[in-house]
This record gives structure tokens, C-alpha cells and sequence, in this order.
């Protein structure tokens, strides 16, 4: 990035003096690392168990021999290994990063931050254990037992405690839209974790107000922590690997404002012909709808910047992680809205489409923006560079290939199941036997995926833990070779 | 440019309000609904011995559902047919009406699902009303289904070898003569006997049952 120094639209230019610089990363270093060895940890787990469950949803034999082996508890051991251990991790460590790195100061109360660190892992570990055993909670992202998510609530309180200071005490007056969008995330959670788990975890509400709890919870994980947290990073990493400023940048106020209001109510797919008050449907239905609007205008902000200069972002393995997962996240929100439209919504609710959204939202866009900020910044704290370009490029592709697969054969499985349920006459087992390649295909999908991954955990371990006589490397690995 | 307060406030009225609306309103509304007498409340209230809708169940279904919960049922499973004009659940006959929030006021756990990798259960009581064709279903589902993707959960079951000359247990299930040919179970000379928790699933299974009318969700006979 050039040196001159950039005005209040691009503020992280100036940051300050190099040894200020220095401190800031040094701050940072043990944190990070430690909540990224834990998500690359999770997220090995999680697409081990991703695949067996995949394999017994069209093998149903396949290594179900006790209760703790079976899909019921595989799946949602999955997706919590997924959501909570991985995507929570790792956002974590962006949000912080985000969060020190723009204000400016290096990062304080450490004690705090282990502890933190200390409790969601353990809580984590209790809770999945409990899913085993058969303790699980029914509803969506919301499965692990009341005696482990207190735990979790802790360990979250403490970060968002310390985050919100981060922002109240920083250095620099001015404030950029990755800050609000990292504080807005940070502090909407712990509150939002509170009402469902208090709703439908600990003393579980009346009927179906659980069922509506559940469905605001689920979808806030992705639009109030999840999205925001990307798009954070999206927002730091454009301008800061290309040197550009963001483009129309004055809209992001209106941008993020219009997203607050919207997002707390995105959550209609749940609700589709439900047993809930007809309003309840309607109004989140078309939030989900609206929802593409301020979408829409951070896109414009960030592919504006980025497409003058494609060859370049492509070339820099964090940017192309962050240009794939912006289409993923952009195709997310586009196949949600589709879902609120009467005549689409008949076909796909209920049906395996929804899994190829959940598998969009939660792991294809947001994944992919966090991989492309850890390609970024283990290298600047580390003051060592990834070692292999074919173990990034192995990656890349694995996930790229594994994701599409997996959402495009679930979407395309569930509309061609929805049509024919719509009309009364083909049996249930009619359209079983229609989606039965398509999740052939889906195990395929976590099989590339799986390929992915393990590149991924293999460079980083081999970024982490150097051998000695390992080759240093002074300039950053890019995709091809810098002439 | 974006001082605290402003940021803070805005952030939080935006959750607070959604949080208003969408849990606190139908905590409260939903929350007022009783169970009632088939087709409504006449003037008053209703009389002693009358029988209530939706209906309490038994302890041993009460306890089916926290059987349902902890294998997982409801990812693959819902619980809630929708009306007449939203898909074919009616014409299929999975319900005679749509489910209504009254519906579901006596669980514990509300399991309406978001997924049907395998059919709605929410009038499976009415459906399958056979406890025998249930436990089949649960040892082994493609006995009856050769292309269910339901998980065997035959771990639900104890197997007690037979002694010689004594007839099976009356518990015991009993499967059809002929077995689809990707089904392949070794019974020789064993009784397959449900375990407590197969008894209380398949007691739940049961009891899912809306078939009843409410004034806000009326059965229309079909000509």
C-alpha cells in the first residue's frame, strides 16, 4: 500500500508510526493465535462430521449403529461444530483485529480476553458432547444443552465488553464503517443469545413463540453477527491490499443504517404458512426482501473498487477469498428473497433448498471473507509468510468447488422435489428417489470440501509451528509470482 | 463523524424493537390461548368433564417427545401442515386442516421442524394409528419404505434369543413375510422387543393428532 497519507474516507492509511504499528501486532499475536488455531481446529472436526452425516442422508446405514453415531445427532453436532466453533472462533479474531487494528492502540486486558477465549471453547466442548449424549435442545442453532450455554454466554459477554471499549477508547476521532459494523455485531449478539436461550433454551415459552424465537435467533447468527462481521472485513481488506479508496463511500451511512433496522426482522424463511400470527410472516417476509437493498449498495461500494483493479485482486489470495465469498453471500441474500415469493416459496419450503441456503449463508460467504482475512493478517502479525502456493491454491479451489456444489445440488434438489409435491398424486418416496443423486452429490461436495480444509490446516500449521531450516521468505506469497 | 450514543442507540432500539415485535407480542397474545372445546367456547365457559383441545397428553408420550428431541426427529421431520391453498399437504392427506398456533400450546418443546427429508408427522397418530406398523418403521423403515432415507434405530430394541418350544414375547414386533431385497435383518430364532424409550416414541407418535376442529382453523369437508 502506498505510504501517502489518506484522508477520513480511507483512515486506516495513517495509523501511526511504524513501532506504533508494531505494538498494535504484537498485542495482537498470542489472541489471534490462539483463537485460530481453535476454529482451524473446529472446522477440521466439523467437516469430518459434515461428510458422515452427508453419506447417511442417502446411505442411512452408514456408521449408524448406536444413538450417538446417528444423523439426528450428527447433524446438528455439525452444524455447531461449523457455526460455533469455526465461524465463532474465527470471527472473533476478525472482529478483534478489525477492531484494534483501526482504532489504532494495541489491544488491552488480555486477562480478559483468555478467559473468554477459555470458556467458549470449553463450553463449546460440553455442549457438543451434550448433543451426543442426547441432551440436545430442538431448534435450530440453539441444540446445545442449558448447562453448557452459560458458559458460552460468559465467554461472549467478556469479548463484546471488550470490543465496545476498544471502540469508546480509540485513539482517532474519525470512525470508519468496518468499526460500526464490528461494534454493531459484537453488541447485538450477547443480547439476542440472551432472549433466545432464556426463550427457548432455559424456560421454554409458550407453543410455537418458541418456534418464532428460534427462527429470529437462527437467521440473526448469520445477518446481525455473521454478514456484518464479513463485510467488515470485506471493507478493510478491498482498500487496504489495493491501495484504492472505497467508492461512494458517503452511501455507506445510509447503507448501514437501512441494514440495522432491516436485519433484526430478516428472518421470513422460517415463518413461510407457519402456525404464527399471518403478520409475523408478512413482516419478515419482507424484510427478508429489503434486506437486498443495503446489500445491494455495500456491493456497489465494494465492486466498484475492486473491479478497476480485477487482476490484481485476483491475484492476491485474500482478496479472491473475499471476491468468491461476496458472491456467495450475494447469492445468499438474492435466494432468501426468492424464497418470501408466493408460487416460489411453495415449492422450496420444507424441501432440501433450505439446506442449500443454510449452507450458503453460515459457511460459503462468510467462510470464505474470514479465510481471505486470515490469508491476510497471520502473515503482518507473524512477520512470516505462507509458505505454499499450491496448499493456498488447493484450498481455494476445494472450497470453492465444494461449497458450490453442495448449495447449487440442495437448491436444485429441492425445487425439483417441491414441484413435484406440488401436485398430490407422486408419493413421498417419488420424491425421495428424485433427490437421491443430488445428495450423492452434496457428499461429493464435502469430500472437496474436506480437500480444502486440510490444505488450509497444513499451511497454517506449517505458518504457525516453522521448522527450522525452513526457507524466509521476505515478500508475500501471491497466487502467481510477482515479475 | 459517528459519535458513540448515536451508534449505540440506533443499534440497540433497531434490536429492541424487532425483539419487541416478534418475541414479546407473541409471547404475550399467544400466551393468552387456552385449550377449548371442540368448535369453541358457546357463551361462557366450558363445562366440567368436557374434553379440551388441543388434548394433555400421556406421561408416557410426554416423554416420547424428549425421546423425538434427543435423536434428532425433527431435522428431519416437521410438524405443521400448511393450509389448503400453500402446496399439496392437505390434498395428501398429511391433515384435514391447516395448523394453528393453538395447536401446540400444551408442549414442552414446540418441534415444528424446517426440513421434510421425510413425510409431516403432525397427524402421524391418525395416519399410522398401529403401534406394530410404528416400531416396524422405526427398526428398520425401508421394511415398508425401500427408499426412506430414515436411519435404522434399531438400537431402540432389545433382542431376546427364543427358547425353544415357548411362543414369542407379546410384545414382540411383527414383520411383514416378505422383505424388500435391500433389506436384510437376521431374525432367526429372535424376538425384537421395543425398549421403554421405542414404547414412549411410539406413544408420542400417537398422540400427534390435529384433528380436531378450533373456531380459527374450521375443517372444510371436501365434495
Amino acid at each position: 500500500m502506498s505510504s501517502e497519507p489518506r484522508k477520513s474516507l480511507c483512515p486506516f492509511g495513517v495509523v501511526g508510526a511504524p513501532h506504533q504499528l508494531d505494538a498494535v501486532n504484537a498485542s495482537l499475536r498470542e489472541p489471534l493465535f490462539l483463537l485460530l488455531l481453535s476454529s482451524a481446529k473446529w472446522l477440521s472436526f466439523a467437516t469430518l462430521v459434515g461428510l458422515v452425516s452427508a453419506i447417511q442422508l442417502h446411505t442411512p446405514d452408514f456408521l449408524s449403529y448406536c444413538a450417538y453415531m446417528s444423523y439426528g445427532r450428527l447433524e446438528p453436532v455439525f452444524m455447531n461444530a461449523l457455526v460455533y466453533g469455526w465461524g465463532f472462533n474465527a470471527g472473533f479474531a476478525v472482529a478483534l483485529w478489525l477492531m484494534v487494528r483501526l482504532s489504532g492502540t494495541p489491544l488491552r486486558a488480555h486477562a480478559l480476553l483468555f478467559t473468554a477465549y477459555f470458556f467458549w471453547n470449553v463450553g463449546l466442548l460440553i455442549g457438543i458432547a451434550g448433543i451426543i449424549a442426547g441432551d440436545q435442545v430442538p431448534a435450530s442453532l440453539l441444540e446445545m444443552p442449558g448447562y453448557a450455554t452459560p458458559l458460552l454466554f460468559i465467554a461472549y459477554a467478556l469479548i463484546a465488553v471488550w470490543g465496545v471499549l476498544a471502540y469508546a477508547r480509540r485513539e482517532r476521532s474519525t470512525s470508519y464503517i468496518s468499526q460500526w459494523l464490528v461494534f454493531a455485531a459484537l453488541f447485538w449478539f450477547p443480547w439476542i443469545y440472551a432472549a433466545a436461550q432464556a426463550m427457548v433454551v432455559q424456560a421454554p415459552a409458550v407453543g410455537v413463540v418458541q418456534h418464532i424465537v428460534t427462527g429470529w435467533y437462527a437467521s440473526a447468527v448469520i445477518h446481525l453477527w455473521f454478514m456484518p462481521l464479513a463485510l467488515a472485513a470485506a471493507f478493510y481488506l478491498i482498500p487496504r491490499v489495493l491501495g484504492e479508496r472505497i467508492r461512494f463511500y458517503y452511501l455507506t451511512h445510509f447503507a448501514f443504517w437501512l441494514y440495522v433496522v432491516v436485519a433484526c426482522w430478516a428472518c421470513g424463511r422460517y415463518f413461510i404458512a407457519a402456525p404464527v400470527p399471518a403478520w409475523v410472516m408478512t413482516v419478515t417476509a419482507v424484510a427478508s426482501v429489503l434486506l437486498i437493498l443495503p446489500c445491494a449498495i455495500f456491493f456497489i461500494n465494494l465492486l466498484s473498487t475492486l473491479m478497476p483493479h480485477f487482476s490484481k485482486a485476483a491475484n492476491s489470495p485474500s482478496l479472491r477469498f473475499v471476491m468468491t465469498g461476496l458472491l456467495f453471500l450475494g447469492l445468499y441474500v438474492l435466494a432468501q428473497a426468492a424464497m418470501m415469493f408466493r408460487g416460489l416459496n411453495e415449492l422450496t419450503q420444507f424441501t432440501f433448498y433450505i439446506k442449500g441456503l443454510d449452507m450458503m449463508g453460515l459457511y460459503g460467504g462468510v467462510s470464505m471473507i474470514f479465510f481471505g482475512a486470515i490469508y491476510f493478517l497471520l502473515p503482518k502479525l507473524l512477520e512470516r509468510q505462507w509458505l505454499s502456493t499450491s496448499m493456498m491454491k488447493t484450498h481455494y479451489w476445494g472450497a470453492t468447488a465444494g461449497m458450490l456444489v453442495i448449495s447449487v445440488s440442495m437448491m436444485v434438489a429441492g425445487v425439483a422435489e417441491g414441484s413435484l409435491l406440488a401436485n398430490p398424486d407422486p408419493s413421498f418416496s417419488d420424491a425421495l428417489r428424485i433427490v437421491q443423486p443430488w445428495l450423492q452429490a452434496r457428499s461429493y461436495g464435502f469430500i472437496l470440501l474436506l480437500i480444502g480444509h486440510v490444505a488450509f490446516v497444513i499451511n497454517f500449521h506449517r505458518l504457525l509451528f516453522p521448522l527450522s531450516q525452513q526457507r524466509t521468505q521476505t515478500h508475500p506469497t501471491l497466487f502467481e509470482a510477482a515479475e | 463523524m459517528k459519535p458513540l450514543p448515536i451508534l449505540f442507540v440506533g443499534i440497540f432500539a433497531a434490536l429492541a424493537f424487532s425483539w419487541t415485535g416478534l418475541a414479546l407480542v407473541n409471547h404475550i397474545t399467544i400466551g393468552q390461548l387456552d385449550p377449548i372445546p371442540e368448535g369453541g367456547v358457546e357463551a361462557g365457559a366450558s363445562t366440567i368433564g368436557e374434553v379440551l383441545y388441543p388434548r394433555q397428553r400421556s406421561g408416557l408420550a410426554q416423554h416420547g417427545a424428549v425421546v423425538y428431541a434427543e435423536h434428532g426427529c425433527y431435522t428431519c421431520h416437521t410438524q405443521q401442515v400448511r393450509a389448503r391453498d400453500m402446496g399439496s399437504d392437505i390434498a395428501r392427506n398429511l391433515g384435514v386442516r391447516q395448523s394453528v398456533a393453538r395447536d401446540y400450546i400444551r408442549e414442552a418443546r414446540t418441534m415444528l421442524g424446517t426440513l421434510r427429508a421425510g413425510p409431516d408427522l403432525a397427524n402421524i397418530g391418525v395416519r399410522m394409528p398401529e403401534a406394530n406398523r410404528l416400531y416396524v418403521h422405526l427398526y428398520n423403515a425401508r421394511i415398508h419404505e425401500p427408499h426412506s432415507m430414515m436411519p435404522p434405530y434399531d438400537f431402540l430394541f432389545e433382542k431376546h434369543a427364543l427358547e425353544a418350544g415357548k411362543p414369542a414375547p407379546e410384545t414382540a414386533l411383527v414383520f411383514p413375510d416378505e422383505l424388500p431385497e435391500t433389506v436384510v435383518l437376521d431374525l432367526q430364532g429372535k424376538a425384537i422387543v421395543p425398549s421403554d424409550d421405542a414404547r414412549a416414541l411410539v406413544a408420542y407418535l400417537q398422540s400427534l393428532s390435529q384433528g380436531y376442529t378450533l373456531p380459527e382453523a374450521a375443517i372444510i369437508e371436501e365434495e
